[in-house]
């Protein structure tokens, strides 16, 4: 052997965690805001290990780290329709369900959802689920328009009606899938289509709203709708709700509702996983059953209001957060939400270039 | 012995250009002849069975989507106003820093260059806070009656213009002062002694002798501008889509590298042609004055 | 009278607390080759910017052909200056560096060129119009701020320190041209220099500047074999001076050598410096004896040092015109002719 391969050699056995005992250190790459403030410490007492923590505010940004590799995250969370083209990429390694005794505690049926990305759950466990709808100023969207229909996506899709708004400020999630496949559901098109036609047709309607709407993006809103900067925003369930938290708990005069539209809103799972080339994996499973602990979930839930697809973590749940069907949508509401299908690459490809031309303005 | 050093000596530039430029250009360029894929890495390999597998597509997708045309003329606009406006300034402010006193050059110097001791990002940030709707300056206006509704300088391409200004203003001003300062001042005297007024002497002496400077100050301002990323995220709306911002979408909010990669190809073609104008110019001086 | 005359009447000027001009009046005639000679500090440069009109004087009055130039730029002044470093525009061509001036002038494109061209063949650089100033020798850049200086026709051509950065070899023959384009052109010359034998060799006349005051105009012979005052005699030239008291008329008397007869008539009793130059020694059989200390060969001539009674040290300078020189050791006579002798009161 030369020298540099002695070397080298020398390099990789310190490098490798596999031949060395796990360091007690996990790195965990999640949604802004998407937490409760105690969970991390908890489990850092609890276990022993420190937690570097993360955030991203798009799937399509978490995507382009794990696809570029060597991400040095144990723990991310895609939504699931992301995740499935995701485990087709080998991104991911196969969770050890053993390890995750907590498991049990999900809710069945949701599971067998979330099997149509991840078959046989293999890959992922869901973390929180919610919906995209429309989030608003009560006071400043009556102010403008006292018969505004709030209950429908022509709230921000009807030309006519979004101009009245144009004052106060409208906001946009900054991702192409949410917004997409939320226009093609108030045009009566099919959100996950195949067709490229349909996504031309998303395209030209945005753009006709397109004057109206102040910026794109997928984590200021929830400050800027409770500070009311912003009057109406096109964003995540749990997101709006939290706004109205935190204009309540901030004394301010500013009440904000979130509604799933009648004309159906597109619900989606979000899932913990671990990339294929996590350095500590095992840290992660300790993590992932750690989150499934019905305490720590339902305060999860509580913080962040999304839903849990935690069966006993119900119990730690607020009554009222329960019984608020935007957050826990009841049956009657369940039947409005479609569901977030993965697309085919061609025509992500052709939603992303579309939703550009749309953020450009072309 | 001396021979083998200026050799090792000779090969430390061309050592750093292959390590820090031809590598990563060569990377860039083979992932922009690859096509995009959901994989680990996003994108096909260049050699398959055996065969060559790139392709010009994503070039051609550039030519046909004029949205990228639109950005690079975009980026190429700002990059000029930015250009123009700190050469408005800068001149008059290097011009004046020349012809002080010496003792008061460094000093006024160091004042030049002081904001670079704050953080870029801190300092564009520091913009946004003047220029927002609810902003210093907005509300100053206001306050003072001369403007009745907020005024929303930002997001817009004129903030993002300034926002360039300000932070490439330096590179225009250290250039343009090392220029004027080489310039013999005896020359000054000889061409009013041949008869010309102090306007005359400016346009036929000192500009024309500074031009160096100039150019290399434009330079130094026009090329980063063009491919600014920080600038118009902060201080644009999403109606500038710069090139530095399209191809940060590209990678990051389409997952698109080849994409990207061709974008970067570009913009770096686009921007050698004026770094090589400027080279020749630069040389053609340099042996006029030596 | 020819154009171009030069009146410098009672000229001050200080920079800060220094009085570098200190009433200063001289007279240039026109038409004249005229050198400004004298030490760094004597004020020569400063004169010469105030002629261009670099500088305006604190006080006095600077005419041109009787004209005031008070308050007239240097733009508009009939005087061109040839600087030391020849200060040539680097980015334009000989032509366009020559045409300068005229284009200033308003005159048209053609004149321009035919002006041009007739000064290039004036210092004789024709064909060398495309040429940059880097391109250029010393010598070719130093004709070409000539060429430019003198395109607009002054009335006064002031040249500073032009030798200055020339070879050796190169200043002879630039000598010679200096006096030929004087010669063609009848233009007022003025050379401002620190070099006394450029000053002698070139000049018709030559103003002698001492700490900002005029010490003595004159031909180059006045001020070398007439000397004004101890302070000429001492710059212009070599000269032994030897310590001595005035006796009765015309003669001095020195100790150790007794009395020797001077042409100047000054007050008995008064302590004067006899002056001779070494050249005008003679060494010889006759005369005072003396003893050759020391001997330098330079070729066409031998500079002796010359040990005299009474402890005076004399250097004289003798021609080798046969081979035969005195050496160390030897005694001799050492004498001069009587009008050789100047006489300084101390």
């Amino acid at each position: 052997m030369t020298v540099i391969g002695r070397w080298t050699f020398a390099l990789l056995l310190l490098a490798s965690p596999a031949l060395a005992q796990e360091q007690k250190i996990l790195h965990v790459f999640n949604w802004s805001d998407y937490i409760s403030d105690d969970a991390i410490e908890d489990f850092e007492k609890a276990t022993g290990i420190k937690v570097v923590y993360d955030t991203f505010d798009s799937n399509e940004v978490l995507e382009a780290k794990l696809m570029a590799g060597k991400s040095g995250y144990d723990i991310v969370v895609p939504t699931a329709s992301f995740m499935q083209r995701q485990i087709g990429a080998g991104l991911f390694r196969k969770v050890d369900k053993a390890k995750i005794p907590n498991l049990a505690n999900l809710d069945k049926s949701l599971m067998r959802i979330v099997a149509n990305h991840d078959p046989g759950n293999a890959y992922g466990v869901p973390y929180l689920w919610g919906t995209t709808g429309i989030g608003y100023n009560i006071d400043k969207i009556k102010e403008r328009m006292p018969n505004a229909p709030v209950d429908s996506w022509r709230l921000i899709f009807d030309p006519a009606v979004v101009a009245k708004f144009k004052d106060c400020g409208v906001a946009m999630l900054d991702t192409p899938s949410d917004v997409i496949k939320s226009t093609l559901r108030f045009l009566g098109r099919d959100p996950n289509t195949t067709k490229p036609e349909d996504v031309k047709a998303a395209e030209t309607h945005l753009l006709k709203i397109r004057p109206f709407i102040t910026y794109f993006h997928s984590s200021k809103y929830i400050n800027d709708l409770a500070g009311g900067d912003i009057c109406l925003v096109l964003g995540y369930s749990g997101d709006i709700v939290q706004a109205r938290n935190r204009a309540s708990d901030a004394g301010k005069k500013v009440e904000v509702g979130y509604v799933i539209p009648k004309e159906g809103a597109m619900v989606w799972f979000d899932m913990m996983a671990i990339p294929a080339d996590a350095p500590h994996p095992q840290n992660a499973h300790a993590f992932i059953n750690y989150i499934l602990t019905p305490e720590v979930a339902g305060a999860i839930s509580n913080a962040v209001s999304y839903a849990s697809p935690n069966v006993k973590a119900l119990e730690f749940v607020d009554e009222e957060l329960k019984a608020d069907s935007s957050v826990y949508p009841n049956a009657q509401v369940k039947q409005r939400l479609f569901a977030d299908k993965t697309l085919t690459s061609d025509i992500d490809r052709a939603f992303t270039r579309a939703f550009t031309r749309v953020k450009a303005g072309k | 012995m001396s021979g083998l050093l200026r050799r090792l000596l000779v090969g430390v530039p061309a050592t750093w250009l292959l390590l820090f430029f031809g590598l990563p250009f060569a990377f860039i360029l083979k992932v922009a002849l690859s096509q995009a894929v959901v994989a680990q890495p996003p994108f096909t390999p260049l050699f398959a069975d055996g065969r060559f597998q790139g392709s010009l597509a994503n070039f051609a997708l550039l030519a046909e989507d004029d949205l990228y045309l639109d950005a690079i003329l975009a980026s190429l606009r700002l990059a000029a106003t930015a250009t123009v406006a700190c050469l408005a300034l800068g001149y008059p402010m290097a011009w004046a820093i020349a012809g002080t006193k010496r003792r008061w050059r460094a000093p006024l110097l160091a004042l030049v260059a002081l904001p670079f001791v704050t953080s870029f990002l801190i300092r564009v940030y520091a913009w946004i806070g003047l220029l927002r709707p609810t902003g210093f300056l907005s509300e100053t206006l206001q306050s003072l009656g001369l403007i009745d509704g907020p005024l929303a300088l930002m997001p817009s391409d004129v903030a993002v213009a300034l926002g360039m200004t300000y932070t490439y203003l330096p590179f225009m001003v250290l250039p343009i002062y090392a220029s004027l300062e080489k310039i013999d001042p005896v020359l000054a005297f000889a061409a009013a002694d041949l008869g010309a007024r102090p306007g005359r002497v400016f346009w036929s002496i000192t500009l024309p002798l500074s031009l160096p400077g100039v150019l290399a100050g434009s330079l130094f301002v026009f090329v980063p501008s063009v491919g600014e990323f920080v600038v118009p995220e902060l201080l644009g709306g999403p109606g500038t889509p710069m090139i530095g911002k399209v191809i940060w979408q590209e990678f990051f909010n389409n997952r698109d590298w080849p994409l990207a990669s061709a974008l970067a190809v570009v913009l770096l073609a686009l921007l050698a042609w004026p770094i090589a104008r400027a080279q020749r110019a630069e040389t053609a001086t340099a042996r006029g004055l030596s | 009278m020819a154009l171009g005359a030069l009146s410098v009447e009672g000229v001050a000027k200080r920079f800060g607390a220094a009085a570098v001009l200190d009433g200063l009046s001289l007279r240039i005639a026109g038409g004249s080759f005229t050198a400004l000679l004298g030490a760094s500090g004597s004020g020569k440069t400063t004169l010469l910017r105030l002629v261009a009109g670099f500088e305006a004087p604190d006080a006095g009055r600077i005419l041109l052909d009787g004209a005031d130039m008070d308050g007239i730029p240097p733009y508009e002044r009939p005087v061109n200056l040839v600087f030391q470093s020849y200060a040539l525009f680097p980015h334009m061509s000989v032509a366009d560096n020559i045409g300068y001036g005229l284009r200033r002038e308003g005159l048209a494109a053609g004149e321009v060129r035919r002006r041009v061209s007739e000064m290039l063949a004036l210092v004789r650089l024709d064909g060398l119009e495309d040429r940059k100033p880097r391109q250029l020798s010393g010598g070719q850049a130093q004709r070409v701020a000539l060429a430019r200086a003198l395109a607009k026709r002054p009335k006064l051509l002031l040249l500073d320190e032009p030798m200055a950065a020339l070879d050796r070899g190169l200043r002879e023959h630039t000598r010679s041209e200096l006096k030929r384009l004087h010669r063609e052109l009848g233009t007022t010359f003025v050379l401002v220099t620190h070099d006394q034998e450029e000053a002698l060799a070139l000049a018709d006349r030559v103003a002698l500047l001492d700490r900002g005051h005029l010490a003595q105009e004159g031909t180059p012979e006045d001020l070398y074999e007439r000397p004004a005052s101890l302070a000429v005699a001492r710059f212009v030239g070599e000269i032994n001076l030897i310590g001595g008291r005035t006796s009765d008329g015309g003669t001095v008397e020195i100790p150790g050598l007794g009395s020797i007869r001077v042409p100047a008539r000054l007050p008995i009793g008064s302590e004067v410096f006899v002056g001779i130059r070494p050249e005008k020694i003679d060494i010889g059989a006759v005369g005072w004896p003396a003893t050759v200390t020391d001997v330098a060969y330079h070729g066409d001539r031998s500079v002796y040092r010359l040990a005299l009674a009474g402890g005076v040290e004399i250097r004289a300078s003798r021609p080798n015109r046969t081979g035969e020189q005195a050496e160390v050791g030897e005694s001799v006579g050492v004498s001069w002719p009587e009008g050789a002798a100047l006489v300084f009161p101390k």
